[in-house]
């Protein structure tokens, strides 16, 4: 879709680059951009890999994928260099989308071997040790998305502060190991789950879409139809696995 | 006699387990007697006379080993070699059990032994090896392993084995920061020239790789489709390769360092370059097939890294090609780094995993024509299509979907 016929233009940020993609969580920007593209807009995707400066302007949304246990430290020093920007452009209307230990870091701290460190403090929950690491299916009840499925491998769990709104119940795995798993704030979708879980469950992609392209944005194209009703094969499949029902239109977007 | 007993009852095991499913049961021999003999793989390792040989890494151990194999019996040692199994301790015991007479001993004058890393660092504090071949450290299996940082140190738990050598590759940082330091042994390494290195738009895939080439050791100095230049220090070898890609040469480099350092002065360069270019391509790995008369080449994706070598090395407008992803890959969430889009179009997305990987590659900009879970229908439908009109039909598949498919299809 060529800049002269679109209705709109997005910019769409994936942060970190190749550390904080060892699981496929930039792919959820590249979700994120390709739905806006079918809908019609033009979109960019913009990787930025740690250390950089960040671009110009407020992006639209931006991706926060999650990170191995051995460069953590190292990683959420980095991330924090972009603390400040992050938050004004949330502010300003940024969506911002975390996955695994891109959660953790959004909080005001992060149990990294034993030690805190300080984290980004977008969020005011911390992120401290369980008991031992979990790698399993997780599948959470959300009351705005309805089922989500994903996937959670990890070692810590964020602990949401007072006042912070969950983004599910835990139907099956960790999460935050207290039933619930997640956040969900206006403009902030956080989540246990890594890996494009944007493309498993496009109902959170179409609601982060709706969010900043507003009323133009629609999910009714033949691509997203498509990639949608392979999606929902997916989760079929993990959930027929895991022996749970895939509700009806549970993660049905704007249409 | 130590293990005589156990040896015997482990024959025994061996031949009802084959009455039960033949050609199959080839781990429960081992299981039986590591259960009731847990020196043996011990002391039947200790026993060659030329000493033990590890290969490991995370990816191209099979065919390194096969190379070194090749390359050492060509040069007339005797090599008892291991088949590339699950779990090591069991297969190994039961492949011992084949060649091992009643005293526990194998009329071989060596042993190579493929050992994956998880495995391989559970056994190795048993063993003494005379050289340890590390080939890299990539991104693998995250759900069994988290981290390439964990690889590194199962990988150190092996390499401190050595008593003579580590042949290791020196283009993978992980090896050189965090396997290599305070290893006793001598340090051997191999790599790839700086010309061979700018000519990969990505580089090796590794998960991290050095700054700067080696300057010493075993190099690939050219490669040209399945032709390839390696530097020796004492010589250069031309070789034909089982298949094109850089990463067999690589892998051909890594066997050819191993065999000199092994050799010595027995070691003939002319020999070596004879024997690499005698190896024929392995299933799944090159080999171009002929299945209900149509041409099929058959490419194994072992992770992202030889996911994204492969993909990269297809040429370019492939109109027939099917991708099977199955249950041993556990979470496809790894895989969607991998930029697939220079596929273009996949006929049939299939496996147990077949909608996530459909997924990703619908995202990436891939036509996927069809999304079918059943591997031997998606297989029967795709065969029975008219030859494509760009190149031959090509199937990518992960390790689980390449047993089914040989299954299904009758191959060897």
């Amino acid at each position: 879709m060529s800049r002269e016929t679109s209705i709109g233009s997005a910019r769409f940020l994936a942060l970190g680059g190749e550390p904080l993609n060892v699981n496929g969580d930039a792919g959820n920007a590249v979700v994120l951009a390709q739905r806006a593209r079918w809908a019609g807009f033009a979109a960019e995707l913009i990787p930025v890999a740690l250390g950089e400066d960040l671009p110009k302007g407020r992006p639209d949304a931006v991706v926060i994928g999650t990170f191995g246990d051995p460069a953590a430290a190292e990683v959420i020093e980095r991330l924090r260099q972009w603390a400040q920007a992050l938050t004004d452009w949330h502010e300003d209307g940024c969506f911002i989308i975390a996955a695994g230990a891109g959660l953790d870091a959004l909080g005001e701290a992060v149990t990294v071997a034993g030690h805190e460190v300080e984290g980004l403090g977008i969020l005011s929950g911390r992120a401290t040790a369980l008991e031992q690491r979990v790698t399993d299916d997780l599948v959470i009840d959300s009351e705005r998305f309805g089922r989500l499925v994903g996937f959670e491998n990890h070692g810590r769990a964020y602990r949401r502060a007072t006042g912070e709104r969950a983004l599910g119940a835990v139907v099956h795995g960790t999460g935050s190991a207290d039933g619930t798993e997640g956040v969900l704030n206006d403009r902030l979708i956080a989540t246990t789950m890594h890996g494009p879980l944007l493309a498993k469950n496009p109902g959170v992609a179409d609601h982060v879409l709706a969010s900043v392209l507003g009323d133009g944005y629609t999910a009714t194209n033949e691509h997203a139809r498509r990639a949608d009703a392979i999606a929902a094969d997916a989760r079929r499949v993990i959930l027929a696995r895991l022996k749970l029902d895939q509700p009806e239109n549970a993660t049905t977007g704007r249409r | 006699m130590r293990y005589g007993a156990a040896i015997a009852i482990g024959r025994v095991v061996r031949t009802l387990a084959r009455l039960r499913k033949p050609g199959g049961g080839s781990a429960v021999p081992g299981l039986v007697v590591n259960r009731i003999a847990p020196g043996f793989l011990r002391s039947a390792l200790k026993g060659f006379p030329e000493g033990l040989v590890i290969v490991s890494g995370s990816s191209g151990k099979s065919t390194t080993t096969k190379m070194l194999v090749a390359l050492l019996e060509s040069h007339g040692v005797r090599v008892f070699t291991n088949p590339s199994t699950a779990n090591i301790t069991q297969g190994l015991t039961s492949a011992l059990l084949e060649r091992a007479d009643l005293r526990g001993r194998v009329d071989a004058d060596m042993a190579v032994l493929e050992m994956d890393e998880g495995h391989g660092a559970l056994i190795a504090p048993q063993l003494e090896a005379r050289l340890v071949l590390l080939t890299n450290v990539m991104t693998d299996q995250i759900d069994r392993f988290h981290d390439s940082e964990k690889v590194a140190g199962m990988l150190r738990r092996i390499a401190e084995r050595a008593t003579e050598v580590v042949v290791t590759n020196g283009d993978d940082e992980m090896l050189e920061a965090e396997v290599l330091p305070g290893i006793r042994a001598r340090i051997d390494r191999f790599g790839v020239s700086r010309r061979v290195f700018e000519s990969l738009p990505r580089g090796l895939g590794y998960t991290r790789t050095t700054p700067a080439r080696i300057e010493q050791g075993t190099i690939v100095e050219a490669v040209n489709g399945r032709h390839t230049t390696i530097g020796t220090p004492a010589e250069a070898i031309m070789a034909t390769m089982p298949a094109r890609g850089v990463h067999f040469a690589v892998d051909a480099a890594g066997a050819i360092a191993a065999a000199r350092a092994l050799l010595g002065e027995r070691f003939d360069a002319e020999l070596a370059a004879e024997t690499l270019s005698d190896i024929q391509p392995v299933f799944g790995r090159g080999e171009i097939v002929t299945v209900r008369g149509r041409e099929v080449e058959f490419v194994l994706v072992q992770n992202p890294a030889s996911f994204q070598l492969n993909v990269d090395e297809l040429p370019e407008r492939l109109d027939q090609v099917l991708i099977a992803m199955g249950s041993d890959v556990r979470d496809p969430s790894y895989f969607w780094p991998v930029d697939a889009s220079r596929i273009g179009r996949v006929q049939y997305a299939t496996g147990s995993k077949a909608a996530e990987i459909a997924l990703q590659l619908v995202y990436q900009g891939v036509a996927v024509d069809r999304v079918e879970p059943d591997l031997g229908r998606a297989l029967d439908e795709f065969l029975a299509l008219p030859d494509p009109e760009n190149g031959i039909k090509t199937v990518i598949f992960t390790a689980d979907s390449m047993r089914r498919t040989r299954a299904h299809l009758g191959l060897r």
